[in-house]
Formats: structure tokens, C-alpha cells, sequence
């Protein structure tokens, strides 16, 4: 794969030692997305000249001896969520039609100045309020969706059109199309990473998230976009470690909880086989694999949901009464759904919440980390409306947020990681569940188990299409 | 709590006391979605003592 092979890292390796300009790189990608990106679409618009004109500038900076650190002269995809001052922004929506932002959100600022590429912004469902990014394909078969609304991201890192890519995690967004898509991605704790500039689905369920295509480099943006911001009064005031020296590959007398319950009920045999495994995998690197029986799940999809559609349709409120008929008919029913939920229904999946979270923190209690499927299948085709595992029929909606929104309502942090493919190809991935802000256990057991697997190194057919 | 079901007619007209109109076609799936989440939301509740507190946040600053 040359260069489009490298990952953060080792792109940030090549940099620092003269064999691989900034320069060089953005062209790189640039002529792959320009070749591969009209079979896969997953970008909504290719900041090229931008891009150009910030690798020129970290080339220069790097010539002069300022090195900004691991993402100097990394190209990075932003999903269509994040504030980039100038650049027009629509949250993947007729609503915000030429809408630019006059400055860069929180998480674009700290890219910036650590020196990133802003290579482009990809597709999102509209709003993010979905779990699909249409147009774009899955990048391991165009026939299927990339899952969850970063899907463009997703599907691009997939098909080695971007070193990484930031995001958003509502209710699985990060993580459904990490696992669709065979990359990685972690969703931090509710308070990490700051949220201002990121246009809003649900205040207190939104969590901004990178992506890679290894837990190192996971390691490596989490570092960067993590910390406190006046902007956000809900981002937390405390220390970001150095998330890279988690990364030792030891997870030996590691407890890592394994549930008995809820999270491996009517999942795909592939699924279940490929996380059996995972789990075999960590046992063998001397963790400890401890059972757990996981608190009540009733009504904490439910609860996730009344909470999302609430806080969505105050978000909405001014714009679905000017502008309804620019909305996508799903998205507008969710937000008139929200309009009418009743105040009293809102506050009781609140106090689900706080309870579901208390209990969840007790039932983790003897464990460093939790691992489950992150999705209980593999992507879905396009077009296709339910999902049937055994005799169980969800919607996408129900069957991704299944296993991945209970975090959201818990603000814990969790990550999926590529932990097997599918006799059909499709890659599936391993969530792991850590406790609030320490995201560090969940990199180190990812990483540790892409030490001893190489399902994150394989790269799907479309990736090839040129060198 | 007695009887989870909403009447789709009664959607449109509780959606025009906040000056919202809904499509004909939509009210169904509205009511029978409101219904649902609302019934699942209160029977965890329910299970929670009635002191148990939201997870709402006041931030003075």
C-alpha cells in the first residue's frame, strides 16, 4: 500500500525523518480520493487548497526545526458537524444550507495547532440524527451502508483516503461505523473533549470522537483533542495524560469483564464467534476474564432515545417550524416526536440514567474494562429497512444503538476495534467498555490485542484501486 | 399509566398548541412512538424510588 498504508504514526515517523514530506502526503491523498472517493462518496466536499496550503506550511515549519508533534503534517478528515471557519458546513442538511462558520470549533482549533491537514469533511446522516451517511458506501462492499452518521469518515479511512478522522458519538456514531467499516474508534468519557463548535444532536448525550486505523493513533488524537474549554460548560478541568504511554501491550492481571447478559442476546453467529475469540485472544495475553452480569437494560434504550429526542427538538425548535419541509421526512418525524415528548417523560429517563449509571459503575467495580460486539451484525445492505437475526427484527436505528447507546447515556468511555471479519467479507468489531476518564485501560487492551491480531491491517479491495 | 396508547388524532392537536402541524400520514407513527418510549421510560422508573434523582446538570458558572 506505500504510503496510503501508513498510519499516523508511521507517517509521523516518515515525516520526522525527511522520507516522506507533508507535502508530498496531502498530494498523496488527494489523488486517491480523487480517484476512489467517486465509488465510495464519502466526502462532501475536498478542502484542497486548504489542505495544500497547510502542508506547505508544516513543511516550511518543519525546514525551520518547529515540530509540532505526531499530527505535524497529518491529513485529517473532519465530519460534516465541526465548525471550520470559512468553510461551508451543513451538517449534512438542506437546513443549513450554505451555513460557514466564522471560526473554527474547539476540536478544529486544537487540529490546527498541533498541526494537522485538514483534508475535507465527509458525510453525515442528516444532523447525525441517524445511523446511516448516505450517499457514501461501506468501504469493504459498495453494497452495504457505512453504518452510523460518521460513516463518510468511516468508510474513507477504510479505503486509505485520510490518516484519521474526528467525529461524533451520540449514540454510537463513532463506533458503529469503526466496526462497519474495519477501523477503530473511541468514544471518551462525556466531559473529555470538548463539544463547542459541533453542531448540536443532544447536549448531553453528543460526545466528540477521533478515528484511526490503530488504537496508537487513537492514543495519539485523543491526546490532542482532549481538555477543558470555557466554551463547553460540561467539558471537565482535569489532566489529559500522555494516552500513548498506556500503550505498552501488557494487559497481564488485566480484569477485563466479560457480560452474561443483554449484550451477546440475538447477535449474528459471525459476530459472536469473532468476539468469542477476541476474548480468547486477551485471555491468552494474561488477562483475567471475569463474567458479569450487567444491570437491568430496561428501558435504557428508551431512555437514550426520550433524552435524544427532547434535547434534538429544542435544538430544532425555531428551524422545524421555518424550515420543516428542508428536512429529511425521518429526521423531521424523530423531531416532531420530541417536540410532543412530555416533560415528565424526559425527567424520568433522566433519573433512568442516573441509576443506570450508578449501577453500571458498581457492576464494573471489579473489572478494569468491559468488552461486548459493538454491533450485534455486520453492515447492513443499502436500502435495507430491518435487520433479522434469528426471529428478532429491529430497525438500523434499534439494532445500532443497541449495544453502543447505553454508553451514551452512561457518558462512559468505549472504544471499537477491528476483531474479525464475516464469511461475507464484512468486518466486525470488538467495543470495549472502560470506567469515566479512564479511557487509558481501554487503549491499552485495544492495543494489546492488535499486537497479537492483524484484522486491522487488512484493507478492502477498493483501497487498491490505485497505489 | 393505565393505557400506554395514544390517539393519532390527538397528536395534531397537541401539536398545534405549540404551533407545529404534522402530515396526516406521520400521526400514527408519532402516537405509536411517543406511547412506546413513554411506557418503557416510566416501568424502569417505576422501579426506582420515588426519591431517586434526574441526572440533570446545573452548572452556576
Amino acid at each position: 500500500m506505500g504510503i496510503a498504508g501508513l498510519d499516523v504514526t508511521g507517517a509521523a515517523k516518515a515525516i520526522l525523518s525527511r522520507s516522506l514530506s507533508p507535502i508530498d502526503l496531502t498530494e498523496h491523498m488527494l489523488g486517491r480520493i480523487s480517484r476512489i472517493d467517486p465509488h465510495l462518496k464519502a466526502f462532501v466536499e475536498v478542502l484542497s487548497e486548504h489542505a495544500r496550503a497547510s502542508a506547505k506550511q508544516a513543511d516550511a515549519e518543519m525546514r525551520k526545526g518547529h515540530y509540532r508533534g505526531p499530527l505535524h503534517g497529518i491529513p485529517v478528515a473532519v465530519k460534516e458537524l465541526y465548525d471550520i471557519a470559512g468553510v461551508e458546513t451543513r451538517s449534512g442538511s438542506r437546513v443549513r444550507e450554505h451555513y460557514a462558520a466564522r471560526a473554527d470549533g474547539a476540536v478544529i482549533r486544537k487540529l490546527r495547532d498541533a498541526g494537522a491537514v485538514l483534508l475535507g469533511t465527509t458525510t453525515t446522516y442528516e444532523f447525525a440524527f441517524g445511523f446511516d451517511a448516505p450517499p457514501t458506501r461501506n468501504a469493504w462492499n459498495l453494497g452495504h451502508i457505512p453504518s452510523g452518521s460518521t460513516g463518510g469518515a468511516a468508510a474513507a479511512l477504510a479505503a486509505r483516503l485520510c490518516l484519521a478522522a474526528v467525529g461524533s458519538d451520540s449514540g454510537g456514531s463513532i463506533r458503529t461505523p469503526a466496526a462497519a467499516n474495519g477501523v477503530a474508534g473511541i468514544k471518551p468519557t462525556f466531559g473529555r473533549v470538548s463539544k463547542a463548535g459541533i453542531t448540536v444532536v443532544s447536549w448531553s448525550l453528543d460526545h466528540p470522537a477521533p478515528m484511526g486505523k490503530t488504537v496508537r493513533d487513537l492514543a495519539v488524537l485523543l491526546g490532542v483533542m482532549s481538555g477543558v474549554d470555557p466554551n463547553d460548560p460540561s467539558s471537565r478541568n482535569l489532566p489529559v495524560p500522555d494516552y500513548t504511554k498506556a500503550l505498552d501491550g501488557d494487559v497481564r492481571g488485566f480484569r477485563i469483564g466479560v457480560p452474561s447478559n443483554y449484550f451477546f442476546d440475538d447477535v449474528q453467529p459471525a459476530v459472536a464467534h469473532a468476539v468469542g475469540e477476541a476474548v480468547t485472544v486477551l485471555e491468552k495475553l494474561g488477562a483475567a476474564i471475569v463474567p458479569l452480569t450487567v444491570p437491568s437494560m430496561e428501558g435504557i434504550i428508551d431512555s437514550w432515545l426520550a433524552i435524544a429526542l427532547a434535547e434534538a427538538a429544542t435544538y430544532h425548535q425555531q428551524s422545524l417550524r421555518s424550515k420543516a419541509d428542508l428536512y429529511a421526512s425521518d429526521v423531521r418525524f424523530l423531531l416532531e416526536a420530541g417536540e410532543l415528548t412530555l416533560a415528565t417523560t424526559y425527567i424520568n429517563a433522566q433519573r433512568v440514567r442516573h441509576a443506570w449509571r450508578s449501577s453500571l459503575r458498581a457492576a464494573m467495580e471489579t473489572v478494569d474494562v468491559m468488552v461486548t460486539p459493538t454491533l450485534p451484525n455486520t453492515a447492513m445492505k443499502v436500502g435495507q429497512i430491518l435487520s433479522k437475526i434469528g426471529t428478532k427484527e429491529e430497525t438500523v436505528f434499534e439494532v445500532s444503538a443497541r449495544f453502543c447507546a447505553p454508553f451514551n447515556l452512561a457518558g462512559f468511555p468505549a472504544a471499537s476495534i477491528p476483531c474479525g471479519f464475516a464469511p461475507d467479507g464484512l468486518p466486525i468489531g470488538l467495543q470495549i467498555i472502560g470506567k469515566p476518564f479512564e479511557e487509558e485501560a481501554i487503549l491499552r487492551v485495544g492495543q494489546a490485542f492488535e499486537s497479537r491480531t492483524d484484522h486491522h491491517l487488512r484493507v478492502p479491495s477498493i483501497a487498491g484501486l490505485v497505489a | 399509566m393505565s393505557d400506554d396508547r395514544i390517539n393519532p388524532a390527538i397528536v395534531n392537536e397537541l401539536a398545534a398548541t405549540v404551533s407545529l402541524s404534522i402530515d396526516e400520514p406521520d400521526r400514527a407513527g408519532i402516537a405509536a412512538l411517543m406511547a412506546s418510549v413513554r411506557a418503557a421510560v416510566i416501568r424502569r422508573a417505576d422501579t426506582l424510588p420515588i426519591e431517586s434523582p434526574p441526572a440533570l446538570v446545573f452548572d452556576p458558572r
